[in-house]
């Protein structure tokens, strides 16, 4: 009976609320059209229960822990600079270092400074790993022993970005290096943008303005090579206060894709070739390498009027092409030219 | 981040009881007593006006009854307990059965919390949990935990005790307005090993909303006038067909037809409701691939609101989750991601860092592994809950935390501030 008069009392307070509602009658009849030709369309059909897993987009969140990945950046069309930013060398002492001035076997301290691109989920675990390229494009990557574990938080929270400190004892041999960086993260939102690479000079060079740089296949067949130069450099940031707001509509993936529009507008591949400022020769340009085959390129710039002062920056781009297969990146380093 | 929530947990007060399934039937009888009784006099007038009214009567009040019903669900069945918290665990079973016939479209599972082992869940109803000072409960793996006494669920000092343990419940039993009446297995992971068997819930029930009772209430003047509608059709049908046996026949035609239209139009514009589309969103960056499901034995953290569901038998849930994140157990270099107490941990077992063999026999017994579990399940909480602190959801809306490509290739640089270099 005190259910019954519960029901009651609630029954004749959802009266008043229905009268309220009348009006709806007329705002609510197209969605409920729609809703009742989709109930039709699938013949009322609801889903079983007890299926095998569950889906719950929305509320399924991933974290996304990312560093400047130029193999990611150049798949999507944007040009890219091998002089990573989220890698910083640092003496022992912990002062800045030149990536082009290391000594040989020496220990430095690498830092990887590490993004989440994730505005909902951290990463209390992230292990980081480094490793360094032997010698140019393409080449074996020896590992800088154990891990550095991190943790990453949310975009926008206080352990965001996070930092992985190394210590790296560099090789006795002179010469270029790469080192890479790359993050580990189980359910990745997106795993292609872990791996960064960030290229040193160990020793001194001859001559600031030629560079040797070797290129090797690693794949198991033959494959035909083409290097690429070009200038690109980060950009200069514009003020938060110019920046467009998000779009109104289509959530977070409007808003990346239109922020990806607007970088392919001024960052894009191809948009920064070697302006006639300079002379950029490469001994071979193109060339077929057999497995494992290996060999040297020499790389001469000089500035065109023969006379230059300050830094100028050239991205060389290693791209490879198996049989009839796409083009595909193969690595690259960025050259600085100090003139005096 | 886009999890949907209708309801609203309310606090509860003495003589208060929430809306129960043992409830439901009496609480519709009372709700639609008014237009009933309208709709039976406007019939038993025999009049066409009678009639008219009659069928008036029957949409009218079958839109409040759903709006009350609605009301009740969406707002007087959660209790509000500790507010929104995180737990860690292991999935264990998906999408038991419906408690609401089949219209319901909420999504759950049931959460085996860390660093709990299967053995560890109540196989009958557990009271010890109140003695003073207080006992295992009844586990399916009694002994270890006799040994071990510190990895009963409801006395565990961790998660156990914080989200799945009674609060409002006595000894001796009072007749109490939020009751825990022991839960049939059916409705727990244990329905296949203990059918028919009535038990203590020790898994945490997680709960995805739907928007079913949402939409019949936003539905509901509509479904009212096509329930009205299809009575006075059905009954006018009735009537035509049941005519070829005079007077009488109309009029046991009508009243099926009556019945049958009405029941047929309530079951159309439910499944308007069942199948309205509360609208989409892409939280995705460019470059996100597909999101995985959520399996059977995942390891996730989730996050939502920790309430008391009075409809049920009466248990602790997370209602409504606001997120689910999923990791996996890899040792990288002994940090500790999940841990799972094991009665008989082998000597030669790899043990995670900071533990002993005998810490892993002893589980939350062990000094040790109790703190290894608190820290775990704080790291993970801190993965997920950090995003829902205050503030900083605002400061993910600043224009240096909207870039989607790095922070140097689009972002930007604050007033006042050095680029992020």
């Amino acid at each position: 009976m005190k259910n019954f008069i519960n029901g009651l009392l609630k029954g004749l307070k959802a009266l008043l609320e229905v009268f309220k509602l009348l009006p709806s009658l007329f705002t609510k009849l197209i969605p409920f059209l729609r809703d009742l030709l989709r109930a039709f369309r699938k013949c009322f059909y609801r889903p079983p229960r007890g299926t095998c897993c569950l889906h719950l987009p929305g509320l399924h969140v991933r974290p996304d822990p990312m560093i400047y990945a130029q193999h990611w950046l150049m798949s999507q069309g944007l040009a890219v600079t091998w002089d990573n930013p989220d890698i910083q060398l640092y003496d022992m002492l912990g002062n800045l270092v030149s990536p082009s001035d290391l000594n040989p076997a020496q220990d430095y301290k690498v830092v990887v400074r590490c993004w989440n691109n994730s505005y909902d989920a951290g990463v209390p675990v992230l292990p980081v790993y480094l490793s360094y390229l032997s010698f140019g494009i393409g080449v074996t990557s020896i590992p800088i022993p154990s891990p550095t574990i991190v943790t990453l938080g949310a975009k926008a929270t206080a352990n965001c970005p996070a930092f992985a400190d190394f210590i790296w004892h560099t090789p006795a041999t002179p010469g270029h290096y790469c080192l890479q960086a790359l993050l580990y993260c189980l359910d990745d939102a997106n795993p292609q943008n872990n791996l960064g690479q960030k290229n040193v000079q160990v020793g001194k060079l001859a001559s600031p303005a030629t560079f040797t740089l070797a290129v090797q296949n690693q794949a198991s067949v033959r494959r035909h090579f083409q290097l690429e130069a070009d200038m690109y450099q980060l950009p200069a940031l514009p003020s938060c206060s110019d920046q467009p707001g998000p779009p109104r509509e289509g959530g977070r993936l409007a808003e990346s894709k239109a922020r990806w529009r607007r970088a392919l507008e001024t960052q894009k591949y191809g948009l920064f070739p070697v302006t006639a400022a300079w002379q950029l020769t490469m001994s071979l340009q193109e060339f077929d390498l057999e497995p494992r085959q290996a060999k040297d390129i020499l790389i001469s710039i000089n500035p065109a009027s023969g006379a230059f002062a300050g830094i100028q920056s050239f991205n060389i781009h290693g791209f490879a092409v198996a049989g009839d297969g796409p083009r595909a990146l193969v690595g690259g380093v960025t050259l600085h030219v100090q003139g005096s | 981040m886009a999890f949907r929530q209708y309801t609203k947990c309310y606090t509860h007060t003495a003589g208060d009881k929430p809306f129960s399934k043992d409830d439901l039937f009496g609480f519709v009888l009372g709700a639609s007593a008014p237009g009933l009784i309208v709709a039976i006099l406007g019939f038993l007038s025999g009049s066409i006006l009678g009639g008219v009214v009659a069928f008036v009567a029957i949409a009218v009040q079958y839109a409040s009854t759903i709006t009350a019903v609605a009301n009740e669900w969406l707002y007087h069945r959660l209790v509000c307990l500790t507010g929104n918290q995180c737990a860690v665990g292991k999935v264990e079973t998906m999408e038991p059965p419906s408690t609401l016939g089949d219209f319901d479209n909420d999504v759950y599972f049931d959460l085996r919390l860390l660093p709990h082992r299967h053995g560890d869940e109540y196989n009958a109803p557990n009271t010890t949990y109140l003695d003073s000072p207080p006992t295992p409960g009844p586990a399916i793996d009694p002994n270890p935990i006799a040994a071990h006494p510190g990895n009963d669920i409801f006395t565990d000092n961790l998660q156990g005790a914080a989200l799945v343990k009674p609060i409002f419940a006595h000894k001796p039993a009072q007749p109490i307005d939020l009751p825990y009446d022991h839960v049939p297995s059916e409705e727990t992971p244990l329905k296949d090993e203990l059918p028919g068997a009535k038990i203590s819930r020790s898994t945490l029930h997680c709960e995805a909303e739907g928007n079913f009772w949402q939409a019949m209430k936003d539905y509901a003047a509509l479904q009212g006038a096509a329930v009205g509608a299809g009575a006075a059709a059905g009954a006018a049908a009735g009537c035509a067909l049941g005519s070829f046996f005079g007077p009488i026949g109309c009029l046991i035609g009508a009243i099926a037809g009556g019945l049958l239209g009405g029941a047929g139009a309530a079951y159309v514009g439910a499944n308007a409701a069942f199948n309205s589309d509360p609208g989409n969103f892409n939280d995705a960056n460019v470059g996100d691939t597909p999101i995985d499901a959520i399996n059977k034995d995942d390891l996730v953290v989730v996050f939502g609101t920790h309430v008391y569901d009075g409809f049920h038998e009466g248990w602790h849930e997370i209602h409504p989750l606001m997120a689910i994140l999923k990791f996996n157990n890899l040792n990288i270099q002994g940090a500790i991601q999940y841990l799972e107490w094991d009665p008989n941990f082998p000597d030669s077992a790899e043990v995670p860092a900071g533990l002993t063999a005998d810490d892993m026999r002893a589980g939350l017994s062990s000094p040790a592994f109790a703190a290894a579990a608190k820290k775990v399940r704080d790291q993970w909480c801190a993965a997920i809950g950090q995003p829902f602190a205050p503030g900083i959801r605002i400061a993910q809306l600043k224009a240096e935390n909207r870039w989607t490509i790095h922070p140097l290739v689009d972002g930007c640089q604050p007033a006042g501030s050095p680029p992020p270099r």
